[in-house]
């Protein structure tokens, strides 16, 4: 079973869902969202309960078009990303964490202490 | 609904059929004889309908298959290269909509290799032109760009995270990993000495020099005597 679920909703039209990783290490979950282009102000992370979501606005064309400059071609688009997961109560929400690098959201969600082991010291 | 109406419908279906079979034969006629005016078959068109020899488009440059080639610098409008980018455009689409979940390493049901076609913007001012490429998390030393005969060639290899991964699974794998490539055909007005890219935020931007042309002085009307 995986820790992290999708919440699914409908988004406005011009809102995307950044394509995320999500992977396992021996005490983490790592989020990992295609966010491209952002400034690292731009994005939000937001806790409600179990929900965690992630949010980034791009730059619109009045700001990412340096003045004086005409389109000759155009692919890239500005959009809202958003995307909303539901985290299960193996993972400890008191420990998460952002970070924003070459266009990459990595959000590490630590394992609470439940999931581990424990050791009980027989006594005497 | 009754019958009358169901061949109402059928009739305009056909009609339909027809015209847009008249508008591509139309089409098809047009493109060859703009290309017979041009003196050049620019591409290769189906043996059994053309007189002319075929030539390849980009002759003088070397072309290879492997590489990603848009010619955004083309003077001409071809009706076939426009649909052809709408149909680039709409497996575009397919694939980031249908494409989630079932794609690992870049292979969406629609596409047939396993490399990823970063978007590209073309921007251009009276000095220089700006090229932008959405290129998430790549390493700054992993991408190439390079140019030669005015073609800038930008390419690079999204490695996966498997080192990292030691032990570990992935419950949900979306991005998109391997080789990606993009050939750009350039104007000839370009500076190729004075070129300079930027990675930023998984944004490629490459700042080209333009030859700035000299204006040409609007001429006097010279009289001109009658002996």
């Amino acid at each position: 079973m995986s820790p992290i679920k999708q919440r699914n909703f409908r988004l406005d039209y011009n809102h995307i869902e950044p394509l995320v990783n999500i992977r396992e290490t021996e005490k983490e979950i790592i989020l990992e969202a295609e966010m491209t282009g952002l400034a690292k102000e731009d994005i939000e992370l937001e806790l409600t309960g179990n929900e965690l979501t992630i949010k980034g606005k791009s730059k619109q064309d009045s700001e990412s078009i340096p003045k004086g400059y005409t389109i000759v071609h155009r692919e890239r688009i500005p959009v809202e990303y958003q995307r909303t997961f539901l985290l299960s109560d193996d993972i400890d929400t008191n420990k998460i964490q952002a970070q924003y690098e070459n266009g990459i959201l990595r959000v590490t969600l630590a394992k609470s202490d439940k999931v581990f082991p424990k050791k009980i010291e027989v006594k005497d | 609904m009754n019958e009358k109406s169901y061949k109402l419908i059928i009739a305009i279906v056909i009609i339909l059929t027809i015209v847009i079979l008249i508008q591509g034969i139309y089409l098809f006629n047009f493109k060859k004889q703009i290309d017979d005016l041009q003196g050049l078959s620019s591409r290769p068109t189906f043996p059994f309908l053309s007189k002319k020899s075929i030539v390849p488009r980009f002759a003088q440059k070397s072309f290879n298959s492997e590489w990603y080639w848009d010619d955004f610098f083309r003077d001409e409008w071809d009706p076939f290269e426009e649909m052809r980018q709408i149909q680039k455009r709409l497996n575009k689409m397919f694939n980031d909509s249908f494409g989630r979940g079932f794609r690992s390493y870049g292979a969406g049901p629609f596409s047939q290799k396993s490399f990823f076609e970063p978007d590209v913007d073309i921007k251009e001012d009276d000095n220089y032109y700006i090229i932008t490429m959405d290129i998430p998390g790549m390493d700054k030393d992993k991408i190439s760009v390079e140019i030669k005969d005015k073609v800038l060639k930008v390419s690079g290899e999204r490695q996966t995270l498997l080192e990292e991964n030691k032990g570990g699974k992935f419950f949900r794998k979306e991005r998109s990993y391997g080789h990606f490539s993009r050939a750009i055909p350039l104007p000839n007005n370009i500076k190729e000495d004075q070129i300079s890219a930027q990675y930023n935020n998984g944004v490629l931007s490459i700042k080209i020099a333009k030859e700035t042309q000299k204006q040409i002085q609007p001429s006097e009307p010279r009289k001109i005597q009658v002996l």
